[in-house]
């Protein structure tokens, strides 16, 4: 279990990745592009969560009695933020986005570009 | 390992939620109207988390986390039933409509005349 | 087992989002994505990150989604089924990962490089040095507090993005839609506005006993489970972050119930505005009166005569700034977004 385990997370992380990538470049529709951002950046905040846990260990607030083995704190506090200015990013492009509705009328990339090609 | 009767009534408890969770989605999905779904997964629903709950409760034996437990209980018991009542009360007045013996299974479209293509658009595609 | 069923679930729930053609169900299902990433994040033991992602991923992430998705067409219209170029360039870097990954380090081990160089000295030193319990809280607060004011200044700089990106264009909208040949805006058929109005007066909170007492009951207990999480943070999971999040959402809650414009009796415009930068002011000050007492920029223990108190003090107001600014972005994000364009009239 525990082998399997060593590298397991590594192939999640990578399946979500490639999952997000494609989501972004392949639909043209504006908001499944913020989906897929979204679960791209969550596959790098799994990423760094993966490596902070330790076979063993309790979540890090300090327990009284000596000698027992903490998470790693470090990532979790990075990630931490990150998902808050994660949220603050979609709440920007989804902005965009409404902005982009009200000028062109529709969401889908392909269509605006084609209206901006017709414009020039 | 060894079984006391705590274990057992906690399994059982633990199981029937289970159960009551399984057939809660079983019902939104096999359901033919909106209404006959938000009826499988307000009540079922409901009941099966507390289950669990309680279920947490007895294994966890009268501690503080037992109290917390009991509190997410009741905030479910109160909050569960009001979000049912609010979709159900926010569909009816949309005028989705119940669904009838013998009729077809119907989807509707919750957010009517949004979905209008906004005026300007074909103007804009022909350039 | 659990942890090997949960990765898989993610991946179905992440494929499913990226491939359902109804954007709806694609954010429903992204819902349920962030709702099983928390339970992830918890079965790894990060319980603070669990916290916040099952209030921001699933809580308000959803709720901007479908604020938007009110407002725009509801299917994906992309017509090819398979975008090859997209296709061949996501399984190259997929398969450049799993070549890098062999050489990673095994994950789970004791002695993994990430955990080696200043985290047992964090680990060890922590309580003594700052007297929070939560090693989690201190670093956030105290050994990385710069890194975490630029956070809540990014967080705060998003709200005021979204401010200046809706409500500038939203009065200039007013002015223009009248001309025939000016930018295209999105126009209600007139039957569907006097429906809406006969809607907003069925919503009024005078006509419904249940969602009056239930909500007026429940709203001051996610408030007070907001604070206890802020000032919590020291000694258990918890802090200004996840605990702001939980502060915006009662507010949430009370304007998807009673309407926006009952939720803006509450809490103004004006003063969420106000909020959002008065959060980041109190982080900074607190920086600021440290320079003053005789520290450096952001050490808290000259801020008393104790420095283990100062410390901790010095913590707890840096969440409370932190925690009051992520509350007004959030509500000031919502507010922005589910805002119809006709509501000023």
């Amino acid at each position: 279990m525990i082998e399997l385990l060593a590298k397991y997370n590594y192939w999640i992380v990578i399946i979500l990745m490639t999952l997000g990538l494609y989501g972004i470049m392949a639909s043209s529709n504006l908001v499944k592009k913020i989906i897929g951002l979204n679960i791209f950046q969550t596959a790098a905040l799994l990423f760094y969560v993966s490596m902070s846990k330790i076979e063993g260990g309790t979540a890090p607030v300090l327990l009284k009695q000596a000698n027992v083995l903490y998470d790693n704190p470090l990532p979790q506090v990075l990630m931490l933020t990150a998902i808050v200015v994660g949220v603050s990013i979609t709440a920007v492009a989804l902005g965009i986005v409404m902005l982009i509705y009200r000028h062109y009328g529709t969401i889908e990339e392909d269509l605006i570009l084609e209206m901006n090609k017709h414009n020039d | 390992m060894d079984i006391d009767i705590r274990t057992i009534i906690a399994g059982v408890f633990l199981a029937l939620g289970c159960f009551l969770m399984i057939v809660a989605s079983i019902g939104v999905i096999r359901f033919p109207d909106f209404f006959s779904r938000m009826h499988a997964a307000g009540k079922a629903d409901t009941m099966g988390q507390s289950c669990i709950l309680i279920g947490l409760i007895i294994m966890a034996g009268f501690s503080l986390v037992s109290l917390k437990l009991f509190i997410i209980m009741l905030m479910i018991y109160i909050i569960n039933p009001t979000a049912t009542h609010f979709l159900a009360r926010a569909a009816y007045m949309k005028g989705v409509k119940p669904w009838e013996r013998g009729g077809k299974a119907v989807e509707t479209d919750p957010f009517p005349g949004d979905s209008k293509e906004p005026a300007g658009v074909k103007a804009r595609a022909k350039g | 087992m659990i942890d090997i069923a949960i990765p898989l679930f993610l991946v179905a729930c992440g494929l499913g989002a990226i491939l359902v053609k109804d954007l709806m169900s694609a954010i429903m299902i992204f819902c349920v994505y962030s709702l099983a990433m928390a339970i992830e994040w918890a079965r790894l033991n990060a319980v603070d990150v669990a916290i916040t992602e099952a209030s921001v991923g699933a809580g308000i992430s959803t709720v901007l989604f479908i604020a938007v998705l009110s407002r725009v067409r509801k299917r994906d219209e992309t017509k090819r089924k398979i975008h090859l170029p997209a296709l061949v360039v996501s399984i190259g870097m997929a398969a450049i990962l799993l070549y890098g990954s062999m050489d990673l380090p095994n994950l789970r081990d004791p002695n993994i490089p990430p955990s080696a160089h200043v985290v047992p000295k964090y680990l060890a030193d922590s309580y003594e040095e700052t007297g929070v319990v939560n090693v989690v809280a201190a670093i956030l607060a105290s050994y990385r507090g710069y890194d975490t004011l630029g956070e809540t200044v990014v967080v705060a700089t998003a709200g005021l993005c979204v401010i200046l990106l809706l409500r500038q264009v939203r009065g200039a909208a007013r002015k223009r839609t009248g001309k025939k040949d000016g930018v295209a805006y999105m126009k209600k058929p007139s039957q569907f506005k006097s429906n809406q109005r006969e809607l907003e007066e069925m919503m009024h909170p005078d006509n419904d006993v249940i969602r009056r007492t239930v909500v007026k009951f429940l709203i001051p207990f996610i408030q007070l489970f907001g604070l206890y999480v802020i000032a919590h943070g020291e000694l258990g999971p918890g802090g200004g972050f996840q605990g702001g999040v939980i502060l915006g959402v009662s507010v949430i809650v009370y304007s998807l119930v009673f309407t926006l414009k009952e939720g803006e009796k509450r809490m103004s415009v004006k003063m969420s505005d106000l909020l959002v930068s008065k959060g980041a002011l109190i982080y900074g000050g607190i920086g600021v009166a440290c320079l003053f007492l005789g520290g450096n920029y952001l050490q808290y223990n000259v801020l008393f005569g104790d420095p283990k108190l100062g410390s901790h003090l010095g913590i707890l107001g840096i969440e409370i700034g932190v925690g009051i600014t992520v509350a007004a972005v959030m509500i000031t994000l919502f507010n922005e977004t589910i805002r119809r364009d006709d509501d000023n009239d």
